[in-house]
């Protein structure tokens, strides 16, 4: 059963220099558990796929079919590149503001919020300001109140780019972790395909604009997290098969 | 208690040092001034009638204080800065707060404001007399008038600074716009808007003393024109004295304002 799926979907952009057509009849689906990444030439429309799947913009034709979605949309958690975290509010108060907005702030959002925090590292911080964290720390932080509203399908757009490289390898791996020991559907958008291929369980490539569905892959590496997928020999030949796709 | 090697120490030394030394020469100039300038006038050098000098600034400052004037004076020209200041504030604000919420409203609002920022206000001042009268209001309309459409620019470019990302953010959340203003938008735009609020206290100063010198019967704008007009420079010359350290104080209300109001490191 998809918990997810893209029926013919189109989206066009209008602006005053003209029409932009971003993605063109694209189809795909996604089932509950999976983590699927989207990869494709920079500028391809990979953003666009994640505002229409939480709702921030309508497509122009198509279907999108989803059935944890509510009218609010709100069973989707969206984690974008930076971690936005604001300045002003306590780790434990960025992790509410999910919780907070959906008016659902009460003493058992609060313990499973705590729970988080406390099982990937970070119930020290809780009391602690952003800016005494470290990047990588305040990418899961991001992503701990992405989760905090329980959401089924978790939307990652480019979560690592801004961090430097070693950060990023790590991050790749806490993100993984947290995700399939919470048990959650992912989508990963990313223009870095080593992590698309060492995150996901079936990447679907994207042709340049307007996007369209070029190949998806299923990846069958059997190890469990991504910094061990990296040292697996198929890893490498995913990897040329998939460039060699992206490069024509 | 922590340990330090010496070298640390010598810096923490020099460190401190170097405070100390600031804080002596800015001291050290304010005494100088007035040691001077009095030496000048006791020599004979410049001319106390049209100089004035520190030790007859003293002595008219506490003329006017055993008479009790000096107090009613300063708390006239305290209240319209402030009354004045307020209103700049509240209404400046929710301007510009309009201005972020339509931005249909902002590009409409926009050359409308450019002109009357450019403005010179103290035009308006003849208008402003004979709609509110020779009086309080005409001063603190003054007041408003100088410091309201700064307040609009200042806080509308403040809203609109936020990232988009940040926003993005919380409407994949299922934020609503006014959620997104009372969480967002108005936390992160503080800072620029406590500094505003700095700048509006010596803009308000400005309007009410400017408001003082084309009308009014009280305050000490008022005792600045009068001094000027009967030629008393020792009159003046206190007055401009005691308008230095109300603004002095005002400025360090605002400062403390904004070390409670932002309460995390930014």
């Amino acid at each position: 059963m998809s918990i997810l799926e893209f029926k013919n979907v189109s989206h066009i952009y209008h602006s005053q220099q003209g029409e932009v057509n971003a993605i063109d009849n694209l189809s795909f689906a996604c089932q509950e558990g999976e983590l699927i990444a989207i990869v494709g030439p920079s500028g391809c429309g990979k953003t666009t796929i994640l505002s229409l799947i939480s709702n921030l913009i309508k497509p122009t034709s198509g279907e999108i079919i989803c059935k944890e979605k509510n009218d609010k949309g709100l069973n989707i958690g969206y984690m974008l590149q930076r971690d936005c975290l604001f300045e002003w509010r306590t780790i434990f108060k960025n992790c509410l503001l999910g919780l907070e907005i959906q008016k659902n702030v009460n003493d058992d959002s609060k313990a499973y919020v705590n729970n988080l925090l406390e099982k990937y590292g970070l119930l020290e911080f809780s009391n602690k300001y952003p800016q005494e964290l470290s990047g990588g720390m305040r990418q899961r932080v991001a992503l701990i109140r992405t989760l905090a509203t329980s959401p089924k399908i978790l939307l990652l757009d480019e979560p690592t780019s801004a961090l430097d490289y070693q950060t990023r390898l790590n991050v790749s791996n806490d993100l993984h972790h947290i995700i399939t020991s919470e048990k959650k559907t992912a989508i990963l958008v990313t223009h870095d395909l080593s992590e698309a291929i060492a995150f996901a369980d079936r990447i679907v490539v994207l042709t340049t604009r307007p996007a369209r569905v070029l190949n998806i892959h299923n990846i069958d590496l059997k190890e469990s997290t991504p910094l061990e997928r990296r040292k697996n020999p198929e890893f490498s030949k995913y990897f040329d098969k998939i460039w060699g796709e992206l490069n024509t | 208690m922590i340990n330090h090697t010496q070298s640390h120490l010598a810096y923490l030394k020099k460190e401190k040092m170097q405070r100390w030394s600031i804080h002596g020469i800015r001291l050290g100039i304010l005494v100088g001034f007035i040691i001077l300038w009095e030496l000048l006038a006791y020599f004979n050098i410049i001319d106390v009638f049209i100089m004035s000098c520190p030790s007859r600034i003293v002595e008219t400052l506490f003329d006017l204080a055993s008479g009790g004037e000096l107090f009613f004076h300063i708390g006239v020209t305290t209240a319209e800065t402030l009354i004045g200041f307020a209103i700049a504030t509240v209404v400046g604000t929710f301007f510009g707060f309009l201005n972020w919420w339509s931005s249909k409203l902002k590009k409409i609002s926009e050359p409308y404001l450019v002109v009357l920022n450019s403005l010179p206000k103290i035009a308006l001042g003849p208008i402003l007399i004979i709609w509110f009268g020779a009086g309080y209001n005409s001063i603190i309309a003054m007041t408003v008038l100088i410091c309201v459409i700064i307040t609009i620019i200042t806080v509308q470019n403040a809203f609109l600074a936020v990232p988009q990302e940040q926003i993005s953010m919380m409407q994949g959340m299922g934020a609503s716009r006014f959620t997104i203003f009372r969480k967002l938008i108005f936390q992160a735009s503080l800072p620029t808007t406590i500094s505003m609020l700095k700048i509006n206290v010596g803009l308000s100063f400005v309007g009410s003393i400017m408001g003082e010198y084309l009308v009014s019967k009280a305050g000490i704008g008022f005792l600045i024109v009068y001094g000027s007009q009967i030629f008393d420079l020792d009159l003046v010359m206190t007055c401009t004295v005691i308008l230095l350290i109300l603004a002095g104080l005002i400025y360090y209300g605002v400062s403390l304002l904004e070390k409670f109001s932002i309460r995390y490191k930014g």
